[in-house]
């Protein structure tokens, strides 16, 4: 019975993803339909600063691939997290490259000795009116 | 008192040591009054010393040498002979003509051009002969294609500094190469490829590993099969219709992903192991 339930379960949300709007952006693809493969993570450069890195490779040449957003979150004892900053595609161009299967960027940072800093990266993929992203935090660093 | 006996002074004598006998006549031969009775008793004694004296051992090489040789006789063991230079050039001889014989005769009847040569040959039959510096060597790795997309991919790798095997030698023929990236911030550097032939697409990505940083191979819920060959273990995955290769190196991790099926997956790992023998 459990897993009668369950197989429905699934069907419905399957049927669900499929049912999409003429016209429409498909928004938050399954991600996997786009990347192939991702690094990402937090350079220190000196005391103070650091670089949030990035690299993507899709499957296949993207309309957008890249970063949707980086935000530089920063903790005092490493478990509660507060974001100081927001990097978007919007305002940093760097952080999108087009007609490409590949990309990779970062942007620096300048934060507070004694603190623990993370960076929160969304990985953006555009392809006609399709559209993947996926959610990654990096290691923490300590200034 | 005056030893007036002649045989009283002989015996007094007698007691004096030889180098003092000697001063006392060299000293009485100096007088104008010579006592010649003095003199004759000390040349007596002196005399009679010498002919005490044990006689000195003349040493006879015949004789010796035939009493160490019934020495030895009794021992059981023969007297070392002596080595005679001829002997030793004779071995020398003998030694420079067996080497020629390896090198130049035995080669050329077994039709190969040198020894070296004929040792490698030896390699393939029972079992393997090394020449000398030259243990285990093993076939380098060379990379040889006809696919001018996979020599391009190739190239940029070899630009990384990658100089592992890495990058397949082989795909199916139809597919051609769209695409061809490298980029490399901080500390990531990375190759990716894309071939396709309107249909299918292969993809291909190599990132040399930062020991900080992790590579994220995605793929969908289905599990991993491992996959063995060249001594490196492939990581096999889905990713909804793709098939997915992914291993690592000792710097590098990487991935081939196909559309289309799964032996031509397979064939593409191999090939990235082709050497100069297969």
């Amino acid at each position: 019975m459990k897993r009668f339930i369950k197989l429905i379960a699934l069907v419905l949300v399957i049927t669900t993803l499929l049912i999409v709007p003429a016209g429409a952006e498909n928004v938050n693809d399954k991600a996997s339909a786009y990347f192939m493969s991702s690094t990402i993570y937090l350079d220190k450069v000196s005391s103070t600063k650091f670089d949030a890195c990035f690299s993507v490779g899709a499957y296949g040449i993207m309309d957008e691939l890249g970063a949707s957003s980086i935000k530089i979150q920063r903790s005092a004892d490493g478990n509660s997290w507060t974001t100081m900053k927001t990097y978007t595609k919007e305002s940093y161009s760097q952080l999108i490259c087009e007609n490409t299967s590949s990309h990779a960027a970062y942007v620096t940072y300048t934060g507070t000795v004694g603190y623990y800093y993370r960076a929160k990266i969304t990985l953006y993929a555009k392809q006609g009116t399709g559209i993947g992203e996926v959610v990654h935090y990096t290691a923490t660093l300590r200034l | 008192m005056k030893l007036n006996n002649v045989a009283s002074r002989r015996e007094f004598l007698k007691t004096i040591p030889t180098q003092e006998l000697d001063e006392i006549l060299q000293a009485e031969l100096r007088k104008e009054n010579i006592d010649d009775d003095l003199v004759r008793l000390i040349l007596d004694v002196l005399e009679e010393r010498e002919a005490d004296r044990p006689v000195e051992i003349s040493v006879e090489v015949a004789t010796a040498v035939e009493k160490y040789t019934t020495y030895l006789d009794g021992l059981g063991k023969e007297p070392a002979k002596p080595t005679r230079r001829w002997s030793v050039v004779l071995k020398v001889a003998s030694a420079l003509v067996v080497v020629g014989l390896l090198f130049f005769v035995v080669p050329q009847a077994a039709n190969a051009e040198n020894f070296f040569e004929m040792l490698a040959r030896w390699t393939d039959s029972i079992f393997e002969f090394f020449s000398p510096g030259d243990d285990n060597k093993q076939p380098e790795y060379v990379f040889e294609t006809d696919h001018p997309g996979l020599q391009q991919i190739y190239d940029a790798v070899v630009e990384l500094g990658v100089t592992e095997p890495v990058v397949p030698m082989w795909v199916p023929e139809e597919y051609e190469l769209l695409e061809c990236k490298t980029t490399s911030i901080s500390r990531d550097k990375s190759v990716h490829a894309v071939l396709s032939n309107e249909r299918d697409t292969i993809f291909f990505r190599v990132s040399i590993i930062d020991t900080k940083n992790g590579v994220n191979i995605y793929k969908d819920e289905l599990g991993v099969i491992t996959y063995e060959h060249n001594g490196t273990t492939h990581y096999i995955m889905q990713n909804l219709n793709r098939q997915i290769a992914t291993w690592n190196t000792e710097k590098n991790i990487c991935s081939v992903a196909v559309d289309c099926q799964e032996d031509i997956l397979f064939e593409i790992l191999k090939s990235i192991y082709t050497t100069e023998e297969d």
